[in-house]
Parts: C-alpha cells; sequence; structure tokens
C-alpha cells in the first residue's frame, strides 16, 4: 500500500488500490475498441484493401514495442499522470510539461474523434429506422455535454455501467467476427472469390498505419491509473500488454471481414459506418442495427475514458505546478475535479463541431507518438543513469534493442502522416512550450511580489 | 483467543462522531478507527486527498483523544477509497481485527441483541458479550432462530451453555436473557427482534449481517439504527 509519505512527507493517509487486473484491463480495451472497429474499417479498408490488415498489425507491432517499457516504467512509478511522469523524471521539467501538455490536447483530439464517430453512427441507425434526424456534429455536440455532466455529477454507478457496456460490446464483436471469418472462408454461406490483397498497391500501407494508429491509444490509459491498480507490479505490464494484443487481434479480425465482402472503392463510399453494411450483407438489417448500436456503445465509451483520462492528466501538470494548482480541485459535493474535466471536455465539444475525422484521429495520434517515443527512450535514460529508486520489477525483454525499436518506429509513424495532421500536432507542442516558459515567469513574478 | 481488537469504520469528514455511548462501550478495548473518504470513479483518489485531508484527519485525531480519555487503546487510519469494503477488509487484516462496529444512529447502546446460529465460535461470542455487558448497566438478549422442533432442542442447550460461559466470566444472571424461536424466515424474526435493541451482534456471513436487517444496512451508505458488531470470520 502506498502511504503518502513516500512522496510528500507530510501525511499518514493512504489510496486505497481499487481497480483489479480485469478493471485495468477494461479500461485499456475500453478507450481503444471504439475507434479502430467502428469507425476505420471503412476509411482503411477503402485506401488500402485487405492490406489494410497489415497496417493494424503493424500498429500493433509499434503499440506493443512501446508497452513493454512503458510497462517497467509503471512498475517503477504506478501513480497518476502515467506516461508523462516518466518522460518528465526522465528528461526534465520542460520536456515532462510539454509531453504533458500535448497528451492533455491529445486526449482531447481523441475524444472529438469518438465523439464525431458517434455522431455518425447515431445517423446511421436512425436512418434504419427510418428517422432522419439531426446532423453528425449537432448529435457529437450533444453527447459531447451529456459526458461532461455525467463526469461531473456521476454516481458510482455510471461507473458500473461502464463495465458492463464493455462485456456487452465484446460479445456482440466477437460473434460478429465469428460468423465473418467463417463466411468468408466460405464455411458458411457461399463460397467467395478471394480479393485483391493491394488493389492499390503497397503503397498505402504506411499512411493506413498512420491513421488508424488512433486505434491503439488507450494501453497509455491504464497507465495513467497506475496509482489506483491493486498490485501494480503484476497487474499494470499485463494489462498493458494483454490490452494491445487483443484489441490489434479484434482489428485485424475486423478488417479482415470488411474487406472480403467489400471491394476498396465501396469500403470508401461507405465511410465511417461501413462495418454497418458488412453486418447487413452478413445478418440482415437485424445486424445491422445491433452493429449500429455497438457502435454507439463503443465510440461513446471510448469518448469517456479520454475525457476522464484527459482530466487526470490536467491533474498531474497542477500537482507538479505546470499549470495553476487550483484547476485539479475538487468539487466540495461531487467530489470531482469539476475544472479540469471542463477543461477537457469543452475544447472536445467544440472540435466535435468541425468534425473531420481523419484529421482529428492523426492529430491525436501525433500527439501520442511523441509521448510514445519519448517514454520507450525514457528507459534507456532511466537505466543508464542507475538512479537509487528506479528499481523496476518488470523489466524490458530485448533491452536496449526493442526501447529504441519502439522510440524510433513511434516516431516514424508520424512521418507518414498528412501535413494537416502534422501542422496541428507542431503547432500544439510550440504552444506547449510557450504556455511553459511564461508559465514560469508568471510563478517567479509571483514569488517576487510576495517578497 | 482470537483477537478481540475492534475495527470502527467511520466515513468521513461527515460522519466523524462517536456519541458518548459508543465512546462508553469502546472504554479500556483495544480500538482501530479507520476514516474512510470516498472517491467517486472518475475522480483520482489524490485529488479527493488533497482537499478533504486536512479537515478528515483533524476529526480522527480528535476522535482518537475522546476515546483515549476513556481509556481505550487507540489507532487510527485514514484511507481515499473508491470502494469502502475493500478498505476496511484490508485494514481489519492489517490492523489483526478480529472483530468490527459499525456506530448506528440510536444515542444508546444499553441493550445488546446477539444473533446465535449455531456452536460455532460459541466463546468467542460469550466472551466479546461478556467485555461488553461488564461495565455499565447493559443487558444482552441471547437469540436463536430454530428451523424447527428438532433444531431447538440442540439450540436450547447452545444458548444456555453460551449464558453459562458468560456467567463464569463475572456476569449477572439477570444480565443475560435467552430467547429461541421457532420459524423459517431467519432474516426477518431478527429484524424484529432487533427493533427493541440498540445493538446487533452476529458472526460476519452466517449469514451476512446486511441480510438479516433485510436492506436496511449498506455500511455507510445509509445508517442502520442499530450498532452493528460483526465478529469476522477467521477463514477466508
Amino acid at each position: 500500500m502506498d502511504s503518502a509519505q513516500s512522496h510528500l512527507g507530510r501525511t499518514r493517509s493512504e489510496l486505497e488500490r481499487t481497480l483489479s487486473f480485469r478493471q485495468a484491463l477494461a479500461i485499456g480495451v475500453g478507450t481503444m475498441v471504439g475507434a479502430g472497429i467502428f469507425l476505420f474499417p471503412g476509411i482503411a479498408g477503402g485506401r488500402a484493401g485487405l492490406a489494410a490488415t497489415l497496417s493494424f498489425a503493424l500498429g500493433a507491432g509499434v503499440a506493443l514495442t512501446v508497452a513493454l517499457p512503458m510497462s517497467e516504467l509503471a512498475t517503477a512509478m504506478p501513480r497518476s499522470g502515467g506516461g508523462y511522469n516518466f518522460v518528465s523524471k526522465a528528461m526534465g521539467g520542460m520536456v515532462g510539461s510539454v509531453v504533458g501538455m500535448s497528451l492533455w490536447l491529445g486526449l482531447v483530439f481523441a475524444s472529438a474523434f469518438y465523439l464525431a464517430g458517434f455522431g455518425h453512427y447515431t445517423v446511421a441507425l436512425l436512418g434504419d429506422i427510418g428517422v432522419s434526424l439531426g446532423s453528425p456534429p449537432v448529435i457529437a455536440v450533444l453527447a459531447g455535454l451529456i459526458l461532461v455532466i455525467v463526469a461531473i455529477t456521476g454516481t458510482e454507478k455510471t461507473g458500473r455501467l461502464q463495465d458492463s457496456v464493455l462485456v456487452i460490446l465484446i460479445t456482440i464483436l466477437l460473434f460478429f467476427l465469428a460468423d465473418g471469418v467463417l463466411e468468408s472462408l466460405g464455411v458458411i454461406g457461399e463460397v467467395r472469390t478471394p480479393v485483391e490483397f493491394a488493389p492499390n498497391g503497397l503503397g498505402p500501407i504506411l499512411p493506413v498505419t498512420a491513421l488508424v494508429f488512433t486505434s491503439y491509444l488507450g494501453f497509455a490509459q491504464i497507465a495513467n491509473v497506475g496509482g489506483e491498480v491493486q498490485d501494480p507490479e503484476r497487474n499494470l505490464p499485463r494489462a498493458m500488454i494483454a490490452s494491445v494484443v487483443i484489441v490489434g487481434i479484434l482489428y485485424v479480425s475486423t478488417l479482415y471481414v470488411t474487406t472480403s465482402f467489400f471491394s476498396a472503392d465501396r469500403l470508401s463510399e461507405l465511410g465511417e459506418t461501413a462495418l454497418v453494411e458488412v453486418a447487413r450483407v452478413l445478418l440482415g438489417s437485424a445486424g445491422a442495427v445491433v452493429i449500429s448500436l455497438a457502435g454507439l456503445l463503443a465510440t461513446l465509451s471510448s469518448a469517456n475514458a479520454s475525457i476522464l483520462g484527459s482530466s487526470r492528466m490536467i491533474f498531474a501538470l497542477g500537482r507538479d505546478g505546470l499549470i495553476p494548482k487550483r484547476i485539479g480541485e475538487v468539487n466540495e459535493r461531487f467530489r470531482t475535479p469539476h475544472i479540469s474535466i471542463l477543461l477537457a471536455g469543452l475544447p472536445v465539444v467544440i472540435l466535435a463541431l468541425i468534425g473531420k475525422i481523419t484529421v482529428l484521429a492523426q492529430a491525436a495520434s501525433f500527439l501520442h507518438l511523441i509521448l510514445y517515443g519519448l517514454v520507450a527512450f525514457s528507459v534507456v535514460v532511466l537505466r543508464h543513469r542507475d538512479t537509487d529508486w528506479y528499481s523496476p520489477r518488470f523489466l524490458t525483454p530485448g533491452y536496449p534493442l526493442l526501447p529504441i525499436i519502439g522510440g524510433f518506429s513511434s516516431f516514424a509513424v508520424i512521418l507518414f502522416m498528412e501535413p494537416v495532421a502534422i501542422a496541428i500536432g507542431i503547432a500544439t507542442m510550440l504552444a506547449s512550450v510557450a504556455w511553459y516558459f511564461s508559465y514560469e515567469r508568471i510563478k517567479q513574478g509571483g514569488m517576487e511580489n510576495e517578497e | 483467543m482470537r483477537n478481540r481488537r475492534i475495527l470502527v469504520p467511520l466515513e468521513v469528514p461527515e460522519e466523524a462522531e462517536l456519541c458518548p455511548a459508543i465512546t462508553g462501550l469502546l472504554s479500556s478495548m483495544d480500538v482501530v478507527l479507520l476514516g474512510f473518504c470516498i472517491v467517486p470513479k472518475q475522480t483520482d483518489p489524490e485529488q479527493v486527498r488533497e482537499k478533504f485531508e486536512e479537515e478528515s484527519q483533524e476529526k480522527l485525531d480528535e476522535m482518537v483523544a475522546e476515546l483515549e480519555r476513556s481509556d481505550a487503546k487507540v489507532v487510527s487510519r485514514l484511507v481515499f477509497t473508491h470502494d469502502r469494503m475493500q478498505s476496511i477488509d484490508r485494514v481489519a487484516d492489517e490492523e489483526e481485527c478480529g472483530v468490527l462496529l459499525i456506530p448506528g444512529e440510536y444515542e444508546s447502546c444499553d441493550r445488546i441483541l446477539v444473533a446465535i446460529q449455531s456452536d460455532q465460535d460459541l466463546e468467542n461470542i460469550s466472551s466479546l458479550v461478556s467485555d461488553l455487558v461488564k461495565d455499565g448497566d447493559r443487558t444482552a438478549t441471547l437469540l436463536y432462530i430454530a428451523k424447527d422442533e428438532e433444531e431447538a432442542k440442540k439450540a436450547q442447550s447452545i444458548l444456555q451453555d453460551a449464558k453459562d460461559m458468560m456467567e463464569r466470566e463475572g456476569i449477572e444472571s439477570s444480565s443475560v436473557d435467552l430467547r429461541l424461536v421457532i420459524s423459517d424466515d431467519e432474516a426477518k424474526e431478527i429484524g424484529e427482534e432487533s427493533i427493541s435493541h440498540d445493538i446487533l451482534l452476529g458472526i460476519e456471513g452466517k449469514p451476512s449481517l446486511a441480510k438479516l436487517i433485510k436492506g436496511e444496512f449498506t455500511i455507510g451508505t445509509e445508517k442502520s439504527k442499530q450498532t452493528l458488531v460483526v465478529i469476522r470470520s477467521e477463514e477466508q
């Protein structure tokens, strides 16, 4: 048990670790599953055809080479803030600050991306039952506002609700994927002519990897709640690695099924909700409705998890004096950090209104990948420095090669993004640097005034 | 002899008060005072600690001082948690507490209802009840709910055994009532009997005390009227 003495030195109170392995895994899978399965198959399959399965597999590979070093760091520093803490410790306050701010906004972009997807699914579902009401961005904004309100006022019931949503979701998916794989192999139904592996050549594989990498952002959320996981030395590495492997398998199977039933051109037309049409072919209109509902749940739970993750980042930044501490304070009545939830949630709502799914996704990935690269290198830095306090219980296999590969491949993925996403990412980081220096100056000014 | 250390969980900062009757009951006992502060799932416990630690710790310290004045030996712990039951169980294990006491709404502690379900732990129960009854004007009712006539015969002798043990510990015969009821609705009977008592005492999970008072009791969220004293079962 963590006693506060270890890092605050003024108190004897304790923080209970309440998250089990299963719950930690659910945070990772729940954050990730929304995007890769329900939003990207159409877009990715449309660009790369069946070869998009390779893009997703590559993404999983990059995520794993980061998840392993991140696990090592998490067992040495199991507290909230996750990756941001690790980089701060290894590379100093300035780099840490930029990464922390970037991650806050990276999660904002990710959340807006999931909400935009939620909007598309709602419109598709309503269309299926013959109602045409609202446009995707408007629905996304409403959903975002509701999530913020629930996050501030919500009770323990909403937490439990989220757990059962994930179980329902995975059950639906496994059934759908099993049926899809069997049908595509011709075990059930008519024998199909094999689709062309790469209708647009091998060129799109890496750009698609960069595009869909948002699907792998959730495992870092497990490190972000590292302070609340039971038996962290055992459960953090297991949950992070298992979550990447599980969603990786789900994604590759989903892409395989999707591209087996529709040509790349057709998938491009279908866009975000292509999976609904696959379900219609496989299981009729009832299947389409079920998959639409699953898509609603998945995108909403991903958006929610990202808003909460983002608000925790903001708290960690305030705790470390990189932004005003007041921002992380909890509300007397609800005991939720209302200011940081608003700072996480309101930009999400604004971005969701813009609704450019692929740009939002890549901006989110860009900011996360910077962190991931630095996290991977942090392991090398900390081990090399050989400080007393750094005693991880989980050691990255294949050290130092694996973290170095993880670091470089994270940065390499960025090179394949669209210029506009790279520009947004760089602008965000520059803004973080500017904030860091001006806030340092404000703090110093404040101290001088007091004297 | 099982550990007689008593864990008293209290939600802080709001519930942090012990009525004089409870303080009296705990006098000269070995007590662990656990202040638990509930953290919503979406909040980091560290954040709630920032806000409520000082106030909670102050209130805990006041209660510790009060208990020490009545000669109790007291240790206090303060936990910020998403899950009160987990924290209560963990601290009870760590501090080796064999008994759990959850203060109720009633401001008196004189009439103790002891739910006995078998001869298991009988010695433990009798000696704990003796300790509680020893000082002051407290009385105990030993209650056994038997399913049928056959069980009732056995129950009669179990109850008598318990009373004998208490008398050997120096408790006057007039302070102990025996009550035997034949019914197959244990929870309902105990619930009805408990109305005329201030304290309900039983063994954890046999059946659970929570069930016994028909959902009235959930630690912390809704106070039961009676103070609950639970003997923790050893087999986990």
